[in-house]
């Protein structure tokens, strides 16, 4: 994980040697999670909640750093709180057509996966923790207002199957989509 | 001393058998040293020793078992004992003489016996004060009351009479003439007939609890004394004093099947087991319980107990008959299986009595379902269990929850102070489930078990 970090900190931070142009945005969406089971214990719960932050170049070349995608919610049942929080960094291809002052773009990435499941409850598993490789596609619109400061919305979606396994001797689920979709929108800077 | 002993220990026994008392804890009453000792029947050790007042004489308990009141003939009072803490609480004066003491079903009034006075003393068990004294006849002997908890049977003596008291009202119903010095009396399990024992006309007075009427007057041996009728009300059977013999009256016809020549000279008390399989009696003569089959009526056993065995007291899963030898200040324990002494228990002076305190009945309306607890990766399949606490006896502190009939599995506890649910996690699906729940007391008596499968 670590190294996978800093890989991509890397590549960051080499943009701009690369005469690349870099934007840092603060983001904000709305995380929606794949799964039934996933959706449907989140559902109940409270509303989703999710914020990114990344630098993306304006290149062919896309890589982003999140923060976290993250939700809470209960579960079907018991009701007792669950929370899911999901860490997707990601390096691949970036196409965009200006419209000046409007840039839409796509994107399709692979990202590497880090999920962590917390379950308040004695009888089930209460952390979870998996990485691994997965992919991720974008479509988005930028507008910029200013001289370099853009607003963007976009959408989002990223796959990623995990199996899980448990200490407990509980019901559990192989193969569970744990990427989803973002909604979103960001207050960027274009270097 | 010795007359009042007869009387007491001869009372006690009957009223073992109509209360279907069922033990974990013995209160034995100490008439030399007027204390009470405690026996933990799964120990058979003494868990404690209560000074009372002089005499004590008789001990009941009430249906939830957390009071046992104690008969001090030689101090006209009441003991009041708090079973949790084996601790006297209160002491109520009475009349002259108290010695049989009996409690209503619902637990709410205690009628005692003062045997000196002619009367009877109805005390309020909520608030531990007479509340009537009801005039009987001369010497009364012994007092029950019926299952239905509305009428009291009081044998008078010297006057050979029944007193028939009003529950409702602590008043006198009526009086009937029965044979000469009437001594127990014994209810159907049914409540619908009394069988009074006539000590010196040798027979047994049948009784119509309905009309308050003798209807039949049954010969037996020479000088019946004690009368102890089976759980099922088929049989009941009479010590004959005089005649060494026991006779068994078919009820159903009120006449006697047979008469069962016993090995001991005067065979005076009697308890049934409460399975209803076997009759224990002790002798005033000889230090040896006897053992009666029901099903053959036969002798079975004759084991050897302590000096002047006095009143036997069975548990309530049949395996243990309790015997005070009033002359060496022990208790033995028979163990029904193989009749054996198996321990003897030292205790206070003279033990005169044993009453037991019952088990805990067990929960009832029982009902069972599934649910699941689904997370985004995982599902918790919950069995959950519900039931209602027993609506009468003894009040259980908890309830334990077991996976099999052999109680050996245990898979959780429940306080009776909280939600009666049990909920058990991480099941299977598509799986049997089959729970077990019994009661427990204060003092660690369990009821039977109460079980339900969930599918």
């Amino acid at each position: 994980m670590k190294k996978t970090l800093l890989f991509f900190l890397f590549l960051l931070l080499a943009c701009p040697l690369l005469s690349m142009n870099v934007t840092l945005e603060g983001k904000g969406g709305f995380f929606i999670p794949p799964t039934s089971a996933c959706k449907r214990s989140m559902a109940v719960g409270r509303s989703m909640e999710g914020s990114s932050h990344g630098v993306s170049t304006r290149s062919w070349i896309s890589m982003q750093m999140r923060c976290f995608l993250a939700k809470s919610g209960k579960s079907l049942g018991e009701r007792r709180s669950t929370h899911i929080r999901i860490l997707p960094v990601g390096i691949g291809l970036k196409g965009s057509l200006p419209f000046d002052p409007f840039e839409i773009y796509v994107a399709a990435s692979t990202k590497h996966f880090t999920v962590k499941i917390h379950n308040n409850s004695p009888y089930v598993d209460q952390h979870q923790e998996k990485n691994g490789w997965g992919w991720g596609a974008k479509i988005g619109v930028s507008f910029f207002f200013a001289n370099h400061f853009l607003l963007d919305l976009f959408l989002e979606y990223m796959r990623k199957e995990f199996s899980f396994s448990h200490s407990k001797k509980v019901e559990s689920r192989k193969e569970v989509d744990i990427g989803g979709g973002v909604i979103g929108g960001a207050l960027g800077y274009r270097f | 001393m010795k007359f009042l002993q007869w009387i007491t220990l001869t009372c006690t026994v009957l009223i073992v058998s109509c209360t279907s008392l069922f033990c974990n804890m013995a209160y034995v009453t100490n008439e030399g040293s007027n204390t009470i000792s405690v026996i933990n029947t799964a120990t058979n050790t003494v868990a404690a020793t209560i000074i009372v007042g002089a005499t004590p004489i008789i001990v009941a308990i009430t249906p939830d078992g957390k009071t046992a009141y104690v008969a001090n003939g030689g101090s006209n009072t009441v003991s009041v004992i708090n079973t949790a803490t084996n601790t006297v609480t209160a002491t109520i004066g009475v009349g002259s003489n108290p010695t049989i003491l009996a409690i209503t079903p619902d637990g709410k009034t205690a009628y005692v016996i003062n045997r000196n006075d002619n009367s009877v003393s109805a005390i309020n068990l909520a608030t531990n004060t007479v509340t009537a004294t009801i005039g009987v006849g001369v010497s009364p002997f012994f007092l029950t009351i019926t299952p239905d908890g509305k009428t009291a049977y009081v044998t008078n003596e010297d006057s050979n009479t029944v007193s028939v008291i009003n529950i409702a009202t602590n008043t006198i119903i009526t009086t009937l003439a029965v044979g000469t010095l009437p001594r127990f009396i014994a209810i159907t399990p049914n409540g619908t007939t009394a069988y009074v024992t006539n000590e010196n006309s040798n027979t047994v007075s049948v009784i119509n609890t309905a009309t308050n009427l003798v209807t039949a007057s049954i010969g037996v041996g020479i000088k019946p004394f004690d009368i102890a009728i089976t759980p099922d009300g088929k049989t009941a059977y009479v010590t004959n004093l005089d005649s060494d013999t026991v006779s068994a009256i078919n009820t159903a016809t009120n006449s006697v099947s047979v008469t069962i020549g016993v090995s001991g000279s005067r065979p005076k008390l009697l308890e049934i087991t409460p399975d209803g399989k076997t009759v224990y009696l002790a002798y005033e003569d000889i230090s040896f319980v006897t053992a009666i089959n029901t099903a053959t009526n036969l002798v079975t056993d004759t084991i050897e107990v302590g000096p002047a065995p006095a009143v036997l007291a069975i548990t309530p899963d049949s395996k243990t008959v309790y015997v005070p030898n009033s002359d060496n200040n022990t208790v033995s324990v028979i163990d029904t299986a193989t009749n054996r002494v198996v321990a003897t228990i030292g205790v206070g002076s003279q033990p005169l009595a044993i009453t037991i305190t019952s088990n805990p009945q067990p929960p009832h309306s029982l009902a069972g379902k599934k649910k699941k607890d689904i997370f985004a990766t995982q599902t918790d399949r919950i069995n959950v269990i519900t039931w209602s606490a027993p609506s009468e006896g003894i009040s259980p502190v908890r309830y334990k929850i077991y996976r099999d009939a052999a109680l050996t599995n245990l898979a959780g506890m429940v306080s009776a102070s909280n939600a009666l649910k049990f909920e058990d996690h991480n099941r299977k699906n598509h799986t049997v489930y089959s729970y077990y729940i019994v009661s427990e007391d204060l003092n660690g008596g369990l009821s039977t078990a109460a079980s339900i499968s969930i599918s």
